[in-house]
């Protein structure tokens, strides 16, 4: 198993490295501490899954034992996982849903996703033992320091992990602070954490949480939600969930000139936003600039009639000069045909197209 | 004169017409399509057994040569250090930096970073190779590595007295060869033609003496270093691995392009040419080994040079799989499949080297 690179070596240490090579390995005393203890790792974080709990149909929790390289987290914050399915190594971003415990451990929430990819495998490969790749905990989406008296949550579906770990931390320092905690999601049979919430509401006397089942009493609008809570102005308002709902409130709130109060958090990247209209847009997160795919060329000729200017080689697909990394989207390649919806791949501009929007680290 | 030598080797009328490439293009395509499909767990698990036993081997080889005494473990040592190093830059480095296995999305082991114990620098051989080299194999003039611009090994090149000399020039080169490739993509020719500036030259020499730096000072200042008063027995141990693996690598690489029937191209009849006309060319202008496993193995499984070029960012140990199906179809495209033992391949690149060092006329003065 590989590590998740955590910033780049100074030159010198580069020079030592080269050097001493294959004793400065990292890589290869990885594999060998790996043999000795899955979790020992000199370069990345190893985490042991000591326990799975079902919370509903498509929605599990794992509880993971980081090695001691892990410097622990913040409530809010998330962390960046890492499996290896089928020879690659894949990875996804998830919210932990714990607050710090003495004993180390924390816990993350997944629900199974339409396209497979980790938390599918997650879901019908994670059991006891199982040893993964994690990051360090890193994320702003964080409890505001001193807690104000009233606080005004919103959890959309599995958005709830986050704003757990902070009600866990709440509850374990005896805080006080009037909390209103909606509770959105579709299903009654995804309703997740009820019983914790209600646990919690035992220890948190300020605490007080409305379910919302969008089956059984419709959608939710913003605006009611908005309308619902009397004090809304007086409340730091702390959002998490899909990019729909997350839209729909800072509007609402926008509108009430209260962006002030609100924190969001967000797993995907912001989309382009220029010129949704016809062809695929794609996101050169490098130059912060967006071009389209022309019909009929390749991402690099299309790249380059907009005037970005990519490296390039044989423009054939043989030397990878021009590889570049694809944090989202659907590509095809040209010489395979196949098709990629993968995030974080490698892909050769000069032999794919878009398929989707796109973003590339270019 | 030879036999051998008067033999047309530049590829000038070939039999297949522009359909025909184009169905050989569409059945190489197919092979790839399902390769690239089945991509998973066996190939990350054979290259990182790979890396594994390059270690170990290094970690043995260096072990014995510092800490060992006597010649047996000094012979050991040396064979231990030039299996890891022949490993390493074959069937990891060379592979690697091709991007048979980016798709693993491990840092490790992609084409983007990885760096091999070599002083060739990793930013001149995709230059050198990925690029020129595998896109325009055997073209003469554009194909640099095509007798490494000191040997000329087909009537088609030009005579000059110094070419007399070249089993000598070869016999360096084949000493040499780490070296010979570090400075290939300087250009250094140019230089001398006055072609390039003192500035341009100096530029373009600054990753190869970056390398070369820290390759000489890994082996021959900080491991002798280390062990003490054993140094002489290091120092000489990894002289004589580089010079193994120099050799080995060398005897491969000759054989890929320069053995009898693999032809050469002129750049006017492939200013068009198409998919399919690529992939004719990257099979008539390659060869193959036959061997066992190890033999593959030690080859970086470039002993199946022909599927390594036809499909470079294949993981290698896929070739050996698909070629009696590439040989099928060049059977029935008629198109000729240039394999054969080692000594047999390399032989006949020697006898080439040395029947080149004549005067052998070119074909059009023949014809005239």
């Amino acid at each position: 198993m590989t590590s998740i690179p955590n910033h780049a070596n100074p030159p010198f240490r580069h020079w030592l490295r080269d050097a001493l090579h294959p004793l400065s390995d990292a890589g290869a005393w990885n594999r060998l501490l790996g043999r000795v203890n899955p979790l020992w790792s000199v370069t990345g974080i190893r985490a042991k899954v000591v326990d799975r709990v079902t919370e509903s149909a498509d929605t599990i929790s794992l509880w993971l034992k980081p090695s001691r390289r892990w410097r622990g987290h913040a409530p809010g914050q998330h962390l960046m996982l890492g499996v290896e399915i089928n020879g690659v190594l894949r990875r996804r971003v998830f919210s932990v849903s714990s607050a710090a415990r003495p004993d180390r451990l924390l816990r993350i929430t997944l629900q199974r996703q339409a396209e497979g990819g980790v938390t599918g495998w997650l879901h019908e490969h994670a059991k006891k033992g199982l040893v993964v790749e994690i990051s360090e905990a890193s994320g702003k989406f964080l409890l505001p320091g001193p807690v104000p008296d009233r606080l005004l949550m919103i959890a959309g579906g599995s958005g709830i992990t986050p704003l757990l770990a902070m009600l866990h931390r709440m509850a374990d320092d005896a805080c006080s602070t009037d909390i209103v905690l909606f509770q959105l999601y579709r299903h009654r049979a995804q309703h997740l954490f009820a019983g914790e919430l209600a646990d919690l509401s035992r220890r948190l006397p300020g605490l007080s949480v409305h379910a919302h089942c969008s089956a059984e009493h419709g959608r939710l609008i913003a605006n009611d939600l908005a309308s619902s809570v009397p004090d809304l102005g007086r409340r730091q308002t702390l959002l998490c969930g899909p990019a729909p709902l997350m839209e729909d409130i800072a509007a609402v709130w926008a509108e009430r000139g209260l962006e002030e109060h609100l924190q969001t958090e967000r797993f995907a990247a912001p989309r382009p936003t220029a010129g949704t209209g016809t062809g695929t847009q794609v996101h050169a997160l490098g130059s912060e600039q967006v071009f389209t795919q022309v019909a009929g060329r390749s991402l690099l000729e299309s790249a380059e009639a907009a005037g970005l200017q990519p490296k390039f080689g044989c423009r054939a697909g043989l030397c990878r000069t021009c590889l570049c990394q694809k944090r989202s989207g659907r590509v095809r390649n040209l010489l395979t045909g196949l098709v990629s919806s993968q995030p974080d791949e490698w892909v050769q501009l000069c032999i794919s197209v878009a398929e989707s929007d796109l973003e590339l680290s270019i | 004169m030879n036999g051998t030598a008067t033999r047309p080797t530049t590829c000038r009328a070939t039999a297949l017409g522009p359909e025909e490439r184009e169905c050989l293009a569409e059945e190489l395509d197919a092979i790839r399509t399902e390769v690239t499909a089945s991509l998973g767990e066996r190939d990350a698990k054979h290259i990182r057994r790979m890396v594994d036993r390059a270690q170990a081997s290094a970690i043995a080889g260096r072990g014995l040569l510092m800490f060992g005494w006597g010649p047996i473990s000094w012979i050991l040592g040396v064979i231990a250090l030039a299996h890891a190093k022949i490993l390493e830059n074959m069937e990891i480095g060379h592979n690697v930096m091709h991007g048979q296995y980016d798709w693993m999305n491990d840092d490790s082991l992609s084409s983007q970073s990885y760096d091999w114990d070599i002083v060739c620098a990793r930013e001149h051989w995709l230059n050198s190779h990925n690029v020129e080299h595998h896109n325009h194999t055997n073209i003469l003039g554009k194909d640099h590595d095509y007798g490494y611009g000191m040997l000329r090994l087909t009537r088609e090149q030009r005579w000059h007295p110094a070419t007399l000399l070249q089993p000598l020039w070869y016999l360096l080169l084949a000493i040499l060869f780490q070296w010979g490739v570090a400075i290939h993509d300087i250009k250094l020719g140019r230089f001398f033609k006055g072609r390039m500036s003192r500035a341009e030259l100096k530029q373009r020499s600054r990753p190869f003496v970056s390398k070369a730096v820290r390759q000489l000072f890994k082996d021959y200042v900080l491991f002798p270093a280390l062990a003490f008063w054993q140094w002489p027995r290091v120092l000489l141990g990894n002289l004589c691995a580089n010079l193994i693996r120099n050799l080995w690598t060398n005897a491969i690489i000759f054989c890929g392009h320069f053995t009898e029937h693999a032809q050469t191209f002129n750049r006017d009849a492939t200013r068009n040419e198409t998919r399919g006309g690529w992939y004719l060319r990257q099979i008539q202008g390659s060869s193959n080994l036959e061997g066992g496993k190890w033999f593959h193995t030690l080859s970086g499984h470039l002993s199946h040079q022909i599927e390594h070029h036809l499909f470079p960012d294949m993981p290698a140990p896929r070739y050996p799989e698909i070629a009696p199906r590439v040989r099928e179809i060049c059977k029935r495209y008629g198109i000729h499949y240039n394999s054969a033992g080692f000594w047999r391949q390399y032989g006949s690149v020697l006898k080439r080297i040395a029947v080149h060092a004549w005067p052998t006329r070119a074909p059009r003065a023949e014809a005239a």
